[in-house]
C-alpha cells in the first residue's frame, strides 16, 4: 500500500492553512513589533533592539510581578485541582447514592463561561452584602469575613479559589475515567493481602493514575499560563496591580496604546509557552508514539 | 463492623451532598434572584422571592438584552466552528496519524504546539483586516476554528491511532479512493471522538467573549455571552435583570452539556487517559 | 452517524439563512460609549431618530473600567464604531485620540456654532471642531453632603482640611460613615487628585506650565505629596468606611439616600438623581462645598467632558452626522436637560437650565475659579485609570505616596516620549 497516495498530505492543508494564517502568522509578526518603539503616539516605527525587554524586566515597572503572579497561579491551581480532583474522583467512584447526579453537578461549573462565573462571584464575594460574608456573619464567624476581592493581600487567593472551584470538576472527570480503567484484579489481590484503604490508594491507585496525572497536569499548566477570562472578570488585575497576570497585562498594554511593550510581553509568553508547551506535548504524546 | 461501614458510607454520602451543594449554590443564587424585584435583588441573598415570581424580568431582558439576535449569532458561530473544526481537524489528524512521514510528524507537532500559543490581538487584527475578515460573521467563525484546531487535531489524532489499519488496507484493495476511504470507512469509526470534539468546540465557542469584542464591530453580530457583558455594563444596579440574563445565556450551554455529558466524558477519556 | 449528519445539516442551513438575511438589512449606525454616558433619554431620542430617518442606532455600552482599553485598541487597529464616545481635552484629543486622523471635522455642521465656546475649545484642533459634548460640563466635582445629618450634628461646611477631618470624626462617632467612596469603578477615587489641581496651582503657581515643559515633576512638588497623603489619611482614619474598595458608583444614590453615608464627591446633577430614584429624599437635602484638601477654596472648573466623535473610517459617516445633528436640535437638547436627572444644563446656547437655588448658591459661594489638572496638564487624563491603580495600591499599603507620584511622572514621560513631544527629547 502506498501510504503517500492513500493518506495524501493535502488532507491536512485546510487545517494547516487556517492555523498558519490566523494563528501562527499574527504571533510571528507580533514578535517583530516587539523590537520597535511602536505605540499609539508614534508616527513612524524605529528599531530599538531589546529595549522593550529591558523595560519589562526593569524594577521600575510591575511587569515582573505579572510574571510571578502567572507562575504562582499556574502552580497553585494545578496542584489544588489535581489534589481535589483525585479526592472527588475517589469519592465518586464509591458506591454512593445519586452518583451520576453528583458527578454531573461537579462538572457543571466547568461548562459555564468564566465571564459569567466571574460576575456571579463578584456578587458573592462582595464584602458588605455578598453571600459569603453574610453567611459567615450569620453563623457568628465574623472574624473570618474578608474583603475577598478588594484586599490586595487576599484578592489573588480568592481569584485562584474561584478558578479551582470552576475547574476541579473537569479534572475530577478525567480522574474518574482513569480510576475506572484500573483493573479490579489489583484491588482484589490487595484485599487478599489485607491492605487498608490508604495502602490501596498509595500502592495501587496512585501509581496506576500517574499517566492520567501527567495529562491533567499538562492541561492545567497550559490553562494556568494562559489564564485571562477569570482574572479579567473577577478583578481586572486589581486592586492596584495585585492580581495582574501576563495575559491581562498584555491586554492592558494594548489598551494603553503601548503596543511594542504589549507585544514584547506577548513574545516572552510565546517563547516561554513554546518551550514549556514542547515538553508538555512530548509528555502527552509519549505513550502514543510507543504504541504506534 | 457492619455499623461502622454503614456510618462511613453515610458520612461519604453526606460529604458528597455537601460538596454538590457548594457547587450548586451560586447557580441557585442566580436563579432565585432572577425572579425578584430590583430592590429585593440588590443584596443578592438566598432569600426566596416575595410577592410572586417576577417573570417580567425575563421578558424585559429578552427585549433589552437583544437575546433573540444574539442567541442566533451564538448558535451560528458555535455550529459554524463546530462544522469546520470537525471536517478540517478530522481530515488532518487522519492523514497525519496514518502516514507518519517526517513531514507529517513535523506538521503534527507544529499544529499541536498551538494549544499553548497566546493570541496577539493587535497583529491579529491587522491580519483580519488584510484578509477582509474583520467585522464579518465568516471571519469570527474562521477565527474560532483556527484557535481550536490544535486541540481538536490532538484529540482525534490519538483516536485514529487506535483504529486498526487492516480496515484501510481492505478498502484500498477494494478500490477505494483516498477521499472515499476517509468518508465512508474511517469517518464513521471516528464518531465517538468527533462527538466529543463537537461538544467541546460548541461549549468553548459559546462561552468565549473576547474575540467578538475585538473582531466584530456591530452589536447586531455579537454572541450571547458578550451581550450579557454589555447588559451588565448598562444595568449594573439591577441584579434581577442581570441574573435573568445570565440564566438565559447559561441555559443552552447546560442543555448541550446534559445531552452530551456521556460523550464529553467518553471523549476526554479517549484523548486524555492512556490505557 | 445520524447525529453527526443532523448537526452538520442544521449548521449549514443556519449559515445560509444568515448569509441571506445579512444581505438585506437597512442602515444601522454603531455608537460605542462607556456606561453612564448614554442615558435612557438619549435612547428615546434614538428611537425617534429611527422613526424620522429609518436609521437604526446601535448603542454599545461597555463597562467603565474597560472602555478606554477597548476604544484605543479599536482606533489603533483602524476599526471603530461609526460614532465613539471619549473624553475631550485640547491636548488629549491630539496626543491620545489623534482626532485629525481618527475623527471627522464637525465645524461645518449647523449646530457647531451653538456649542459653548469654552467647551468647543477643548474639542477643537487648530480651530476645527471634532467633538460634540454629551454631558453637562458646567457642573463641578465637589463634596455633596446630607444637610440633615450636618444640622443634626450641628456641623458647618468646612473650609480647611483640618476642619474636614474634625467633621468626619464627629460623623463617624455618631455611627454614620462620613464619605462614600467607590474604588471598584476605578475612576471615581481619582477625582481627589487631578480635580485638586486648582489647589496645587495656588500652592505652587506655574506648576502646570512647568509640568508641561518637563521642567518639574509631581514627585518634586511638596503640595502634590501632601495632597496624595491626605487622600490616604482619610481612608486610613476610616472616613471612607470599610467597604470603599468594593463600593460602586452606581450604588451611590442608594447609600446617600439611606443616610448610611453623609458625603460623596459628586456633580450637581446628583441631588435630582437621588430624588428620582428615591422620591422620599428631597433634592434640597443635598448641599455642596468644594473639596477642601490642601485647604482648597477655589471652584474647580472643567470645560471638558465625554463627547461624541464621528469615526473617520466610518462607512456611514453621513448617517452618523445626521444623528449628531438630530441630537443637537434645540428641542432634543432641552429634552435631555429636562429628562436626565444629572444634567442641569448642556453646553449649547439657547437652552433653559435647571439650576436649583441651592446649586446657584453653591456656585456663588466660591467666586474664585480655577481649571482642573486633567485639562491643564498634558498626559494626565489619558492615564486616569492608571492613576486609579496607583492610588489603589497606595490605599492598600502596597505603594507609598512618593511612589505613586513617581509612577505618574514615569507614565507621563513614557507617553510624551512616544508622542515625540519636543520637551522630552
Amino acid at each position: 500500500m502506498n501510504e503517500r497516495k492513500v493518506y495524501p498530505t493535502y488532507f491536512a492543508a485546510g487545517a494547516l492553512f487556517l492555523y498558519v494564517i490566523l494563528y501562527v502568522f499574527p504571533g510571528i509578526i507580533g514578535i517583530g513589533y516587539a523590537f520597535t518603539d511602536w505605540s499609539v503616539y508614534s508616527k513612524e516605527l524605529h528599531y530599538i533592539g531589546f529595549d522593550n525587554f529591558a523595560t519589562v524586566f526593569s524594577s521600575n515597572y510591575n511587569y515582573t510581578r505579572y510574571i510571578t503572579n502567572t507562575l504562582t497561579f499556574t502552580v497553585v491551581t494545578t496542584v489544588m485541582k489535581n489534589i481535589l480532583g483525585i479526592g472527588l474522583a475517589l469519592m465518586l467512584t464509591k458506591r454512593i447514592r445519586f452518583l451520576n447526579f453528583h458527578r454531573a453537578v461537579m462538572y457543571v461549573p466547568s461548562v459555564l463561561s468564566a465571564l459569567i462565573v466571574g460576575m456571579i462571584f463578584r456578587s458573592i464575594l462582595n464584602p458588605k452584602v455578598g453571600l459569603l460574608n453574610v453567611t459567615l456573619r450569620a453563623v457568628g464567624l465574623d472574624g473570618l469575613t474578608m474583603q475577598w476581592l478588594t484586599d490586595s493581600k487576599i484578592a489573588f487567593r480568592s481569584v485562584m479559589a474561584v478558578d479551582i472551584w470552576k475547574g476541579m470538576g473537569y479534572i475530577m472527570t478525567i480522574f474518574i475515567a482513569g480510576i475506572m480503567s484500573i483493573s479490579p484484579m489489583y484491588f482484589e489481590a490487595a484485599d487478599i493481602d489485607g491492605a487498608n484503604s490508604w495502602q490501596r490508594f498509595r500502592y495501587i491507585t496512585l501509581p496506576m493514575l500517574s499517566p492520567t496525572l501527567a495529562v491533567t497536569t499538562v492541561l492545567n499548566v497550559i490553562y494556568g499560563l494562559k489564564v485571562f477570562d477569570m482574572v479579567y472578570a473577577l478583578t481586572n488585575g486589581g486592586p492596584g496591580y495585585a492580581t495582574e497576570v501576563l495575559y491581562t497585562g498584555v491586554y492592558k498594554e494594548f489598551g494603553l496604546g503601548r503596543y511594542a511593550i504589549g507585544t514584547a510581553l506577548s513574545s516572552i509568553m510565546f517563547v516561554f509557552m513554546l518551550v514549556v508547551g514542547y515538553f508538555m506535548i512530548r509528555l502527552l504524546t509519549r505513550n502514543e508514539e510507543s504504541l504506534a | 463492623m457492619k455499623t461502622r461501614k454503614r456510618l462511613r458510607s453515610l458520612g461519604v454520602n453526606m460529604i458528597a451532598c455537601l460538596l454538590s451543594l457548594i457547587m450548586l449554590i451560586p447557580i441557585v443564587l442566580i436563579l432565585l434572584n432572577s425572579f425578584k424585584t430590583s430592590q429585593a435583588a440588590s443584596d443578592m441573598s438566598l432569600a426566596l422571592p416575595v410577592g410572586g415570581l417576577h417573570f417580567e424580568n425575563y421578558t424585559l431582558v429578552i427585549q433589552k438584552g437583544k437575546l433573540g439576535v444574539t442567541f442566533f449569532n451564538s448558535l451560528l458561530y458555535s455550529s459554524g466552528s463546530v462544522l469546520l473544526c470537525v471536517i478540517l481537524s478530522a481530515l488532518a489528524a487522519y492523514v497525519l496519524s496514518r502516514n507518519r512521514s517526517r513531514l507529517h510528524r513535523f506538521i503534527y507537532v507544529f499544529i499541536v504546539l498551538g494549544i499553548t500559543m497566546p493570541i496577539n490581538f493587535v497583529s491579529l487584527m491587522k491580519v483580519m483586516q488584510l484578509t477582509l475578515l474583520q467585522n464579518t460573521r465568516i471571519g469570527i467563525i474562521l477565527l474560532y476554528t483556527a484557535i481550536q484546531l490544535p486541540f481538536d487535531v490532538f484529540l482525534i489524532y490519538s483516536f485514529v491511532g487506535k483504529i486498526p489499519r487492516d480496515i484501510d488496507e481492505a478498502a484500498v484493495i477494494d478500490g477505494c479512493t483516498p477521499l472515499r476511504l476517509f468518508y465512508s470507512v474511517v469517518l464513521p469509526l471516528l464518531k465517538p471522538v468527533l462527538v466529543t470534539v463537537m461538544v467541546l468546540t460548541f461549549l468553548n465557542t459559546w462561552n468565549e467573549f473576547v474575540l467578538p469584542l475585538y473582531f466584530l464591530g456591530s452589536s447586531s453580530m455579537w454572541p450571547m455571552t458578550l451581550a450579557v457583558y454589555n447588559f451588565f455594563g448598562m444595568y449594573v444596579t439591577d441584579w434581577n435583570l442581570v441574573s435573568a440574563d445570565i440564566v438565559l445565556t447559561v441555559l443552552p450551554v447546560v442543555i448541550v452539556y446534559l445531552l452530551g455529558q456521556k460523550h464529553i466524558v467518553a471523549g476526554m477519556t479517549a484523548g486524555a487517559v492512556k490505557s | 452517524m445520524n447525529f453527526l449528519k443532523k448537526t452538520l445539516g442544521v449548521a449549514l442551513t443556519l449559515i445560509l439563512c444568515f448569509v441571506i438575511a445579512g444581505a438585506s438589512a437597512g442602515t444601522t449606525i454603531t455608537y460605542m460609549a462607556s456606561s453612564d454616558w448614554v442615558m435612557d433619554a438619549e435612547m428615546d431620542l434614538g428611537a425617534k431618530f429611527f422613526e424620522e430617518t429609518g436609521i437604526t442606532v446601535d448603542y454599545q455600552i461597555v463597562p467603565a473600567d474597560q472602555y478606554i482599553n477597548l476604544l484605543m485598541t479599536k482606533l489603533n487597529a483602524g476599526e471603530c464604531t461609526d460614532i465613539f464616545g471619549s473624553q475631550g481635552g485640547r491636548f488629549d484629543i491630539v496626543t491620545q485620540l489623534n482626532v485629525e486622523k481618527n475623527a471627522l471635522p464637525l465645524s461645518g455642521e449647523a449646530w457647531a456654532s451653538n456649542v459653548d465656546p469654552l467647551a468647543a475649545a477643548e474639542l477643537s484642533v487648530n480651530g476645527v471642531l471634532y467633538g460634540q459634548p454629551i454631558q453637562d460640563v458646567s457642573a463641578v466635582w465637589a463634596v455633596a453632603y446630607n444637610k440633615q445629618i450636618f444640622s443634626d450634628l450641628s456641623l458647618s461646611v468646612p473650609t480647611t482640611y483640618a476642619e474636614l477631618k474634625t467633621i468626619c470624626q464627629t460623623i463617624l462617632d455618631s455611627g454614620i460613615t462620613p464619605i462614600y467612596e467607590c474604588v471598584s469603578d476605578g475612576w471615581h477615587h481619582v477625582l481627589w487628585f487631578p480635580e485638586m489641581g486648582v489647589a496645587l496651582e495656588k500652592a505652587e503657581p506655574g506648576l502646570a506650565d512647568k509640568l508641561n515643559r518637563n521642567e518639574t515633576t509631581f514627585a518634586q512638588s511638596t503640595a502634590a505629596l501632601t495632597l496624595v497623603s491626605q487622600i490616604k489619611e482619610m481612608a486610613d482614619l476610616g472616613y471612607w468606611g470599610d467597604n470603599y474598595m468594593a463600593n460602586t458608583y452606581a450604588d451611590a444614590t442608594k447609600n446617600i439616600a439611606s443616610g448610611e453615608f453623609a458625603m460623596f464627591v459628586a456633580n450637581q446633577g446628583f441631588p435630582s438623581e437621588i430624588h428620582v430614584a428615591y422620591p422620599d429624599f428631597p433634592a434640597e437635602n443635598i448641599g455642596y462645598f468644594v473639596i477642601p484638601l490642601l485647604d482648597n477654596q477655589i471652584l474647580n472648573m472643567n470645560p471638558v467632558g465625554p463627547s461624541r466623535f464621528v469615526y473617520s473610517g466610518s462607512a456611514n459617516a453621513d448617517a452618523a452626522k445626521q444623528y449628531l445633528a438630530f441630537i443637537a436640535q434645540p428641542e432634543n437638547l432641552q429634552y435631555l436637560v429636562d429628562n436626565v436627572p444629572k444634567y442641569n444644563a448642556l453646553p449649547y446656547s439657547g437652552l433653559q437650565n435647571r439650576y436649583s437655588d441651592e446649586i446657584k448658591a453653591f456656585y456663588d459661594a466660591y467666586p474664585v475659579h480655577g481649571t482642573v489638572y486633567q485639562t491643564l496638564v498634558k498626559y494626565l487624563n489619558p492615564q486616569w485609570m492608571e492613576i486609579g491603580k496607583e492610588l489603589t495600591a497606595m490605599l492598600q499599603g502596597d505603594e507609598t505616596a512618593e511612589q505613586v507620584l513617581a509612577n505618574i511622572d514615569r507614565n507621563r514621560a513614557d507617553q510624551a516620549k512616544a508622542a515625540g513631544d519636543a520637551y522630552w527629547q
